[in-house]
């Protein structure tokens, strides 16, 4: 992979907020972090300036951070919303990480700077239920506009019907499976 | 009694002034590929705005992942996409092993490269078979069925299934292949090479297919990078962007192959000639490739030891390669503890091509709405997940 560690050290130098930090550095992927307040900032700059001249969005993935308890319950500690963007000159690529609060986590879109960012988006939103502000659709994509929670939280729980339908049965082979 | 000014006024056709029709195209519908459904607002035969809905094929494969160990996914990423299996394995073992420091023995990576470019041509095949059917040739599309299927009996004996191969295994592949194996490929690409010539000129020389396609979904190359497009859609737009050349993997930086750019042969640079166009190109340059592989391949162990229970260090990765609907991304995370990932996201080509359709729908014919999206290559499968 060519991710790109000075490029990304540059991007820091040059955020007005010095809050952001590399993570990951002497991986094969160095991560900038970021605030959420910040991204529009960031990204209008990696989009923009010719310096970076990112103008290719790779993905945008989302996951939620929780850590198992000694008891085996989960603690939930939010969610992270990763950027993968390459350069349209050279193909070197950076990776930008934004880590969201657990309740109401929410961040600026970036889909008036990328024409594919809104699909990408759309997915994070339907299946982690994270908002994107000032979105210009941000729909389910993957599930049904009427579905309930977001699959892809750790604390997801199936609903038990769906439009009068049940969504498991119970399997009568069970009784004899074998431990 | 009917007058001549009667006539007149039927054939007059008179525009829909704002009264868009809305019309469903799909999900079940012979030019949608799998189960893909858009919104049609139409005026008269003009679509004035278009939305598309997918998830039909949602299996939550990134679900699924997060409650199996790292070994027991790779038959699901089969299913990412059904056309170019060995492709999605290949990108998935990549992604685990670069983390994990595996190491993979020569042969095996020769022989995940051959069952690549099979695929790759396989996947491209089925690519300009329905495309030609979608615009009203169905005699080709059963041409590139019967090659494809002395590609289906290749990989049977090289992987031991048709499709859903399931063949890559970390650290090397499942299976040795019989001595025959590459003498049989030697002939089929020999074969192959003299059928895409007269496959292509059954094609490039019909009216009716070019005027089809001929400037229609015209993207340039700020746009399709805009819109993500990765692959070929993205090379017929001008870019010579392919990961096997800038981030190469495998031996693919060893191989001698050029890169196929779409330069407006026909019409204009970034039509869906173009995207044809480039993927027949695409398909001798991975005859290219196959000749040399066999050319070099030698006997040797086929896979490396690896640990009983693979866990990977705490932290992300984005590792990408090149399938043949563009690039193939694992975003993979683990929590440095458990022999099951974090989170597997995965990101491809097809779901990418997608979001460009609203846009460029807009101010389509209808039958250029067919055209341009089978120009696309989007498997379903891969745009669901």
């Amino acid at each position: 992979m060519n991710f790109a560690l000075p490029l990304l050290e540059k991007l820091k130098q040059e955020m007005t907020s010095k809050t952001s930090e590399i993570i990951q550095a002497d991986s094969k992927m160095p991560i900038l972090k970021i605030e959420a307040k910040d991204i529009r900032e960031a990204v209008k700059k990696l989009h923009d300036d010719p310096a970076f001249d990112m103008k290719y969005l790779n993905c945008i993935s989302g996951l939620h951070l929780t850590q198992t308890k000694e008891d085996g319950t989960l603690d939930l500690l939010g969610f992270e919303v990763l950027y993968v963007f390459s350069s349209a000159r050279d193909f070197s690529t950076i990776a930008v990480r934004v880590d969201l609060p657990e309740k109401n986590p929410a961040i600026d879109t970036i889909d008036d700077l990328y024409g594919s960012a809104n699909w990408f988006e759309r997915e994070v939103y339907d299946l982690l239920g994270v908002n994107f502000i000032n979105s210009s659709d941000l729909r389910r994509i993957m599930l049904p506009q009427d579905w309930e929670g977001h699959p892809l939280r750790k604390d997801y729980k199936e609903q038990a019907s769906y439009n009068g339908m049940p969504t498991t049965r119970p399997n009568e082979m069970e009784s004899i499976r074998i431990e | 009694m009917i007058t001549e000014n009667d006539l007149q006024s039927r054939v007059e056709i008179t525009p829909i002034n704002g009264s868009e029709i809305e019309i469903n195209m799909g999900p079940h519908h012979p030019s949608t590929h799998g189960v893909i459904r858009f919104i049609l607002f139409l005026d008269g035969e003009i679509v004035v705005r278009a939305v598309a809905d997918v998830g039909y094929l949602h299996r939550s494969i990134e679900k699924i992942a997060e409650n199996l160990p790292y070994p027991m996914f790779m038959p699901y990423t089969d299913r990412v996409d059904y056309v170019a299996a060995i492709n999605c394995n290949l990108g998935y073992a990549l992604a685990v092993e670069s983390l994990a420091g595996l190491e993979v023995p020569e042969r095996a990576t020769w022989l995940r490269m051959i069952g690549a470019e099979l695929n790759r041509i396989n996947s491209h095949l089925i690519a300009v078979g329905a495309l030609a059917m979608d615009v009203g040739a169905t005699t080709p599309f059963v041409h590139a069925i019967r090659e494809r299927e002395y590609i289906l009996d290749l990989l049977e004996i090289l992987t031991g299934t048709r499709m859903n191969n399931n063949y890559v295994r970390f650290g090397g592949v499942c299976q040795d292949v019989p001595e025959d194996f590459f003498k049989k490929t030697e002939k089929f690409l020999d074969h192959f090479v003299l059928f895409l010539g007269e496959f292509n000129r059954l094609l490039t020389t019909n009216k009716i297919f070019l005027e089809r396609l001929i400037n229609v979904g015209i993207l340039t190359g700020d746009q399709a990078l805009g819109f993500s497009f990765s692959g070929p859609n993205l090379r017929a737009s001008g870019v010579g962007h392919d990961l096997r050349r800038i981030d190469p993997y495998c031996f693919y930086s060893d191989m001698e192959f050029s890169v196929p750019v779409g330069s407006g042969v026909k019409g204009t640079t970034g039509d869906s000639f173009d995207r044809f166009i480039v993927r027949i190109d695409e398909m001798l340059e991975s005859v290219k490739i196959l000749r040399q592989i066999m050319s070099k391949i030698k006997e040797g162990p086929i896979q490396s030891k690896i640990p009983r229970k693979i866990v990977l260090p705490a932290g992300e990765s984005y590792h990408r390669s090149e399938a043949p609907r563009g690039e193939l991304g694992f975003h993979i995370v683990s929590d440095g503890k458990s022999n099951m990932p974090y989170r597997i996201k995965i990101r491809t080509g097809s779901f990418a091509a997608m979001t460009s359709l609203s846009e460029l729908f807009k101010g389509m014919m209808v039958a250029d709405v067919v055209a341009y999206f089978a120009s696309l290559d989007v498997v379903a499968p891969e745009v669901d997940r």
